[in-house]
């Protein structure tokens, strides 16, 4: 067995083992009732930490895998077959439909992608240890450690992808787990609606996603990375693509990342996804999740490289975030408002040094701030008692977060401002959501007023009375 | 190869139909239900046959009745065999799995009305199947008249209170049943008067190669296209499905959306009569088609009744089909057949999902549901996997029908494609919000812990449904090489036309009659 080969199993076991116990515990959830606490953490810690070492074993071999002529370590274009190829298989008569769409399943290990596998790795399995205290009896245990193997597969998914096509169905799978456990608490309205704003900001923005997938497959002829960014180390690839091509695969993959990332003027649904467990707030919005669009830039380098415009509005929406959310982080009174605010403005950061073309640097600010912010997002029910440890080792009364005695009139007009959240829900409420809404209701009208035209006069009855266990079926 | 079995096949479920008349009312229902659980099984057995067996082709020919020229002429073949099995699995599944009282609309419903429920499905499914493996024009004219009338009546005569309403939904039905299948009736008279002039000896049968041409060409397409899109449920003739969706009985319901016979026609009549017109023709019915999916997806956003915005969302769905079928390219055709039996498979399970929730709630208006999921979870969760895959979750068959059809389009048609794309946004919008809204929350509706979640029966028919849907998600390529064949033969079809050259060469024609 080549060095090839055992990576090609070393990675597909990563990917694989956090997936493979969650269809099996939702069948036997629904047949045999639910597994007990115990049994569901142990399946599901034992197959996060299988991916785990298995990251570290794919780092090991493509360390000692071959260089390149730089002396940089080669890339591992792992290829599994196609899972859609319009071209197979030889026809007798017409012959391979040459040129014809082909979805290809594949890996790509190189600096980006095994440095991204090992911080998933890492986070999850202590966020897993963690979850098992923090939410013991809770009603919804064996929920959260499904979505939260399911989240681990597709977040490897989604770093280890070697194509976008690929990447599309991990970025999805992460949106999906991450929308549910927003809604975690379900019997409260306010997850609910958190949930309902996350899923429509991923939905809208995803789009982005879809788009520079095609863009690129007609651009190169292939969305797999190897193809269309070629076979050098990370970042140093090289494209044939037209600065033209480069700008609009670029600014897709920016509108993708605006929705994932919270960047502005999307970013308002990161606060309000807090209504979920600490624990997977600091997993999907301190560690991971948050971080997507900013690997997705960082994987579009070679891209970004080649167009200007592309990487100063990367830069610019940076910046643009990082002052906004700072501003506004400062007028929240609870401390996981107040991180989800300091989370985008660091991602704020990273998407600068991204626009400044400096990856290695947007990548160590990534892996570092999603450690400390996991770390603060896990401690933050205890931080009023942090706070009045502090008070009493210092023995000195300081102004709680957020709290100023600063009262010029700009600043007056910033408070107010960032209090609003630069007044963007307001807008894209007025400009787009109730337009959407009020159309749909003269729609509707209309609907209506055709079934009485052709003869439905009756509004859809209302069934009297529910129906008793046994004529359910 | 020369055989009884798809005369057979069509012809069980009608002659169950009649003989449930027969049979005590008590176990009419029970029977029909045996019934179509084997047929589905049998109809699966024959797909796979058919699959494995590229060359086998079931087939059985009559010689032509003299002066009406048509001749019994029945095939199962590789593009027939998949949809065959998908119309008796779907009717299995709701005739199994569906609550009573969706099944006949009625609050108390009677051995007398599920019997004729039975009766009514097994109608339709055998002229679904009917005209899958009809390859006369006649003959499957024929078929899509017989599959009128079933629908086009109110079940049953037993008197209450809500029969008027079934009448209601019937009449709706019946009148755009008769806009869907008088142009083809009409249409097959066009073609019998052009291709008898043209020398066939048998103008109604389809893998006769004679193609037409000029006037009555651009005529029978019209009339084809009219009894299209009312079948397919696009606007403005649409109206019909929201109302059978909602207030229907559910196995018809389920059946007018899961056979696609207006996509059938479409891919198997039109460019063999009328391949000169298919083209542009085909173009801008995709056109119609795209507003229509973009219309009612529009209207399904703002719904606050789960049935309804399921129903739009599935209406909005079909649409699509007819968008990839008029790209008329790989990808576009590949996504459609793809997409065609994705929702066959998902709007049952939703349908399904949205009568338990009924069921149990007495109501599917949001307003009074919220929190179902304390009490429900099985429920709750069947209705968020149905839903992902509806809007094309990654991993399912339709979001593979999706990709697809936005490779077809994105590169050649680019405001199409960002049309669809909103479309498919608004879709997955629309289905989480009812989802929240409905299973999240505080509950709305006095509890009743007496109310069981989902029963075996129910939970069995969302499994396989499920499980269906997913294996054929994480294996779409042996769909698309079993398609392959008969999108090459479309194909080539196009070409052949675009080059102006012999549209009428038969091997062409035989192609795509027996892929």
């Amino acid at each position: 067995m080549n060095h090839s080969e055992i990576a090609r199993i070393i990675a597909a076991i990563v990917v694989v083992a956090p997936l493979a116990p969650v269809l099996p515990l939702l069948l036997v959830a629904g047949t045999l009732g639910v597994p007990s606490e115990k049994r569901t953490a142990t399946v599901v810690r034992a197959v996060v930490w299988l991916s785990a070492l298995a990251s570290v074993a794919l780092a090991w071999t493509w360390f000692a895998g071959p260089r390149d002529v730089l002396g940089g370590h080669s890339p591992l274009d792992l290829r599994y077959g196609a899972l859609v190829d319009l071209g197979a298989p030889e026809h007798p008569i017409h012959g391979r439909h040459e040129g014809a769409y082909r979805f290809e399943l594949g890996l790509l290990v190189d600096g980006l992608s095994v440095t991204m596998s090992l911080l998933t790795s890492a986070l999850t399995a202590v966020i897993a240890r963690f979850s098992v205290r923090y939410l013991h009896r809770e009603e919804g245990f064996f929920r959260y450690f499904v979505l939260l193997a399911l989240f681990a597969a597709a977040m490897q998914l989604l770093v280890l992808a070697g194509s976008l096509d690929l990447l599309f169905v991990g970025w999805e799978l992460v949106g999906l787990s991450s929308m549910l456990l927003i809604g975690f608490f379900r019997l409260r309205p306010g997850p609910q609606r958190g949930a309902i704003t996350a899923m429509v900001t991923y939905r809208t923005t995803d789009i982005g996603l879809l788009i520079a997938a095609v863009l690129l497959h007609h651009a190169a002829g292939s969305s797999e990375f190897a193809d269309a960014f070629g076979r050098g180390a990370w970042p140093q690839h090289s494209t044939h693509f037209s600065p033209t091509e480069s700008t609009l695969v670029c600014l897709s993959l920016l509108l993708a990342a605006v929705g994932k990332s919270a960047l502005f003027p999307l970013g308002t649904w990161l606060p309000r996804a807090m209504e979920g467990p600490t624990s997977s707030s600091a997993l999907f919005y301190g560690g991971l999740s948050v971080h997507a669009g900013v690997y997705l830039l960082l994987r579009a380098a070679p891209l970004l490289s080649q167009s200007l415009v592309a990487s100063i509005a990367v830069g610019t929406l940076g910046v643009l975030t990082a002052v906004t959310a700072t501003l506004t982080s400062r007028t929240r009174s609870d401390v996981k408002s107040a991180l989800a605010y300091a989370t985008m403005t660091q991602v704020g950061w990273m998407l600068l040094w991204i626009g400044l073309h400096l990856w290695t640097v947007a990548l160590a600010h990534l892996v570092a701030h999603a450690c400390l912010r996991t770390l603060q997002l896990l401690r933050a029910p205890s931080a009023l008692q942090d706070a009045e440890a502090i008070r009493a080792a210092l023995s000195s009364e300081r102004d709680a977060v957020g709290t100023t005695t600063e009262n010029s009139r700009l600043f007056r007009w910033a408070y107010r401002v960032a209090l609003e959240d630069f007044f963007v829900d307001r807008v894209m409420q007025r400009a787009l959501i109730r337009p959407l809404v009020a159309l749909s209701a003269r729609f509707d009208a209309i609907e209506l007023r055709i079934e009485r035209w052709v003869g439905a006069e009756k509004p859809p009855s209302v069934t009297p009375s529910r129906t008793s266990p046994n004529e359910v079926h | 190869m020369y055989s009884l079995v798809p005369t057979l096949v069509v012809l069980a479920p009608f002659a169950l139909a009649f003989a449930l008349s027969r049979i005590p009312q008590r176990i009419a229902f029970g029977v029909a239900r045996v019934f179509t659980v084997i047929y589905a099984m049998v109809c699966g057995l024959i797909a796979a046959a058919v699959v494995y067996l590229p060359s086998l082709v079931l087939r059985d020919v009559s010689r032509p009745v003299p002066l009406l020229l048509a001749r019994w002429h029945l095939e199962i073949d590789r593009f027939s065999a998949p949809f065959m099995a998908l119309a008796a699995g779907v009717t299995a599944a709701v005739l199994v799995g569906a609550p009573r009282r969706s099944l006949t609309r009625r609050v108390s419903p009677t051995d007398d009305d599920l019997m004729h429920v039975a009766k009514t499905a097994l109608l339709t499914l055998g002229s679904a199947v009917g005209v899958y493996c009809s390859v006369d024009l006649l003959i499957l004219s024929g078929f899509l008249l017989v599959g009128l009338l079933p629908s086009a009546t109110p079940l049953t005569v037993t008197p209450g209170d809500d029969l008027a309403e079934l009448r209601r939904v019937s009449r709706i039905r019946s009148r755009y049943g008769l806009v869907a299948t008088l142009p083809i009736l009409l249409a097959t008279v066009v073609v019998a008067r052009s291709r008898f002039e043209l020398g066939s000896p048998t103008p109604f049968d389809l893998s006769d190669p004679r193609a037409m041409h000029g006037t009555a060409s651009t005529v029978v397409f019209a009339l084809l296209a009219l009894a299209l899109l009312a079948r397919k449920a696009v606007a403005p003739l649409h109206s019909w499905m929201p109302v059978a969706l909602i207030r229907g009985p559910i196995a018809v319901s389920v059946l007018s959306v899961s056979t696609h016979l207006g996509a059938f026609l479409a891919l198997r009549v039109l460019p063999i009569l009328v391949p000169e017109s298919t083209g542009a023709g085909l173009r801008a019915l995709a056109m119609v088609a795209l507003a229509s999916a973009m219309y009612q997806a529009i209207v399904a956003l703002g719904q606050r009744n789960m049935a309804r915005a399921v129903a739009y969302v599935i209406n909005s769905q079909l649409a699509m089909v007819l968008v990839g079928i008029g790209t008329s390219g790989l990808e576009g055709l590949h996504g459609s057949l793809l997409q065609m039996l994705s929702i066959g498979l998902v709007a049952t399970g939703l349908l399904l999902t949205v009568a338990w929730v009924e069921a149990r709630a007495g109501s599917t208006d949001l307003s009074k549901l919220g929190g179902l999921a304390r009490d429900f979870p099985r429920l709750a969760w069947s209705f968020l996997l149905f839903g992902l895959v509806a809007v094309g979750a990654p991993g399912t068959l339709s979001w593979v029908a999706e990709d697809l059809l936005l490779q077809s389009l994105l590169s050649h048609h680019p405001v199409i494609a960002a049309v669809l794309l909103l479309t498919t946004m608004l879709h997955g919008i629309t289905i989480l919000r009812v989802f929240f809204q409905a299973f999240f929350g505080k509950p709305r509706f006095d509890t009743n812990s007496e109310l069981p979640d989902l029963v075996r029966y129910e939970r069995t028919i969302s499994y396989l449904l499920l499980i269906t849907i997913a294996g054929l998600g994480l294996a779409p390529q042996a769909i698309i090489v079993l398609q392959r064949p008969a999108i090459d033969a479309m194909l080539h079809v196009t070409e052949a036309i675009r080059h102006e050259v012999g549209t009428n060469a038969p091997n062409l024609t035989d192609r795509l009659i027996n892929p």
